[in-house]
């Protein structure tokens, strides 16, 4: 039987950002809340910086760029010149759409593997689900893990805490073998 | 919360205003008599003209948005701009002395001295825009703008004030349906044609159909810079405390970036149509502005109007770096002017940039007439609605 951590639940999204904001100020680092929907202001309670996700969608963006530019700089100039309707074979006017457009992709593919990078997905599996009444947080449960990781974690501290903080069905996660 | 009635009640001399407003009106007087007969004077004057419009224009395109949508992050800093609004009668007692230079300005006119050295009824492109471009319609079409602008000005801004003494809560539903009505659709038309007629026609033979997003597009980044501007002002001046925020100019950053994206977006759609089909009748035009000084120029207009607000305000820092957002707005309406100067001096000014004593003349008159009057109507009301509703939520806003 190993241990990954304890989660409580809370019984609205106003409590749980709350539950967030003692969390933190309490100088705790691994925890996680589970929520239905998304809640504005939870970045702020529960201390997460902002996301660095918009560092590699900008450096993919000019990846993207250069070379769709140099592509076609190359194609066309070096590779395969063309006479096209008396353009200059450098006719980098016409390069602008195809560089617009690789930028484009390029920046797509960083939002959207950048970000599931940093959420660590696709994953098949999370400790929290070995709760059973955890399913219910995909319909109208609010809850808060804390996870074995923290330097913090203390198994008796932590579950006193949370129910001081309002927790209810705080149970700790153990996997059954 | 309670605020300060200090930092939502704009002081300012009544008659420093009103002074500022004729000197302007003086100067510009001054420099019509001057140059009364010469076609320098009327191409400056357009110049100067269009610039400023293009930022009242633009306002009206804000305001439509913000009713139309009822969005409620804009409520804060909305009065300043439905002020702007208000001096669309001055602008159209203004446009008259282009009326009376139009023989010198418009060469799709008969008695264009251009006439006096090619044969008017032997050019077939001329010919053929004739019924759209003389010098009837042209002056019905202009009445027709003006008349729909100040009906545009004057209802938003007497519904709009009139909400803050009654507060009957009656006017933001009027402003929503009013926004929302076909007049929304004719306020662009509107800007589309203006942008033909006073600006296109000048080099009649030519002729693009991005034109008209290209103006809009121009004036609505002239826009948000002057706002940006006014109201990084106001707060220095110890207004709008508490009121306006951070996250307020953080939007106005977004704004200004995007819409300087989009200007480039139009301004390279149309450059690009016109380079790849490479047709003569098209391509004078461009031709015209890649020769001596205005080579430079066009350069300038790419990285300047581009890529430098496009890098500068790219970063979140620096959308809420409120002295960064200063510069940038200044540098916009600065890059803005060369750009209207670029539209229009080429047809007269064939080979080399030039800046003299009429652009000095106009530009000085409109902007001390425009800021004079800015300053005057910004004192006549409160400078945010007070009794709208959604005003806590505006002065609460928060980037997400």
């Amino acid at each position: 039987m190993n241990t990954y951590g304890v989660i409580a639940r809370f019984n609205d999204p106003v409590e749980l950002v709350h539950a967030a904001e003692k969390i933190r100020d309490a100088g705790f680092t691994d925890f996680d809340c589970h929520s239905p929907f998304p809640i504005h202001g939870m970045d702020d309670a529960m201390g997460l910086k902002r996301s660095k996700l918009g560092y590699v969608i900008g450096a993919m963006g000019l990846t993207g760029a250069l070379f769709g530019f140099g592509l076609q700089t190359w194609i066309h100039s070096i590779e395969y010149p063309m006479n096209i309707s008396g353009k200059p074979f450098f006719a980098y006017p016409a390069y602008a759409i195809i560089t617009f457009e690789l930028m484009v992709l390029f920046s797509a593919f960083g939002a959207v593997f950048g970000m599931m990078y940093f959420n660590s997905i696709p994953r098949f599996h999370h400790p929290v689900f070995y709760s059973d009444k955890f399913s219910r947080v995909t319909s109208d449960a609010f809850y808060v893990s804390i996870e074995i990781s923290d330097p913090k974690y203390n198994e008796q501290e932590v579950k006193s805490f949370l129910d001081k903080i309002g927790g209810t069905d705080i149970e700790v996660l153990k996997d059954e073998n | 919360m309670k605020l300060d009635s200090k930092t939502y009640n704009y002081t300012s001399k009544k008659s420093t205003n009103l002074i500022l407003v004729f000197a302007g009106l003086v100067l510009l007087i001054m420099a019509w008599v001057a140059g009364f007969d010469s076609k320098e004077f009327y191409f400056s004057y357009l110049t100067s003209f269009f610039f400023w419009l293009s930022i009242i224009l633009g306002a009206m395109f804000f305001v439509f948005v913000h009713y139309a949508f009822s969005a409620t992050w804009s409520v804060a800093i909305i009065r300043v701009m439905e002020n702007t609004l208000m001096l669309m009668p001055i602008f159209t007692m203004l446009f008259f002395p282009i009326i009376a230079g139009m023989e010198l300005l418009f060469k799709w006119l008969p008695n264009h001295s251009y006439w006096l050295t090619h044969s008017f009824e032997a050019d077939h492109l001329i010919q053929h825009k004739l019924p759209f471009l003389n010098k009837e319609f042209f002056l019905q079409r202009a009445v027709a703008y003006f008349s729909l602008w100040n009906l545009i000005a004057f209802y938003i801004y007497y519904t709009s004030t009139n909400h803050d003494v009654t507060g009957d809560h009656n006017a933001l539903k009027k402003l929503k349906n009013f926004t929302m009505s076909p007049i929304g659709v004719l306020l662009f038309t509107s800007i589309t044609f203006a942008g033909l007629d006073w600006l296109m026609s000048l080099d009649p033979h030519w002729y693009s159909t991005m034109y008209g997003v290209y103006t809009f597009a121009g004036s609505f980044l002239a826009f948000l810079a002057f706002l940006t501007f006014t109201l990084i002002r106001l707060k220095d001046q110890g207004y709008l405390k508490d009121i306006v925020s951070e996250e307020h100019f953080h939007d106005l950053g977004k704004y200004l970036f995007a819409f300087t994206v989009f200007y480039c977006y139009i301004a390279g759609a149309q450059f690009y149509f016109i380079w790849y089909s490479n047709i003569p009748e098209e391509t004078i035009w461009y031709l015209h502005r890649w020769v001596g000084s205005w080579k430079t120029i066009s350069i300038l207009l790419i990285v300047g109007k581009f890529f430098i607000p496009f890098f500068a305000l790219i970063f979140r820092g620096s959308k809420r770096n409120i002295r960064l957002l200063q510069f940038m707005s200044i540098w916009i309406l600065f890059m803005h002017y060369i750009d209207i100067n670029f539209i229009v001096m080429p047809t007269f000014h064939h080979h080399d940039f030039h800046f003299g004593i009429y652009d000095l003349a106009s530009m000085l008159g409109f902007a001390a007439i425009f800021i004079g009057g800015f300053r005057y109507i910004m004192s006549r009301s409160p400078l945010v609605p007070l009794n709208d509703p959604e005003l806590i939520h505006s002065i609460n806003h928060r980037n997400h």
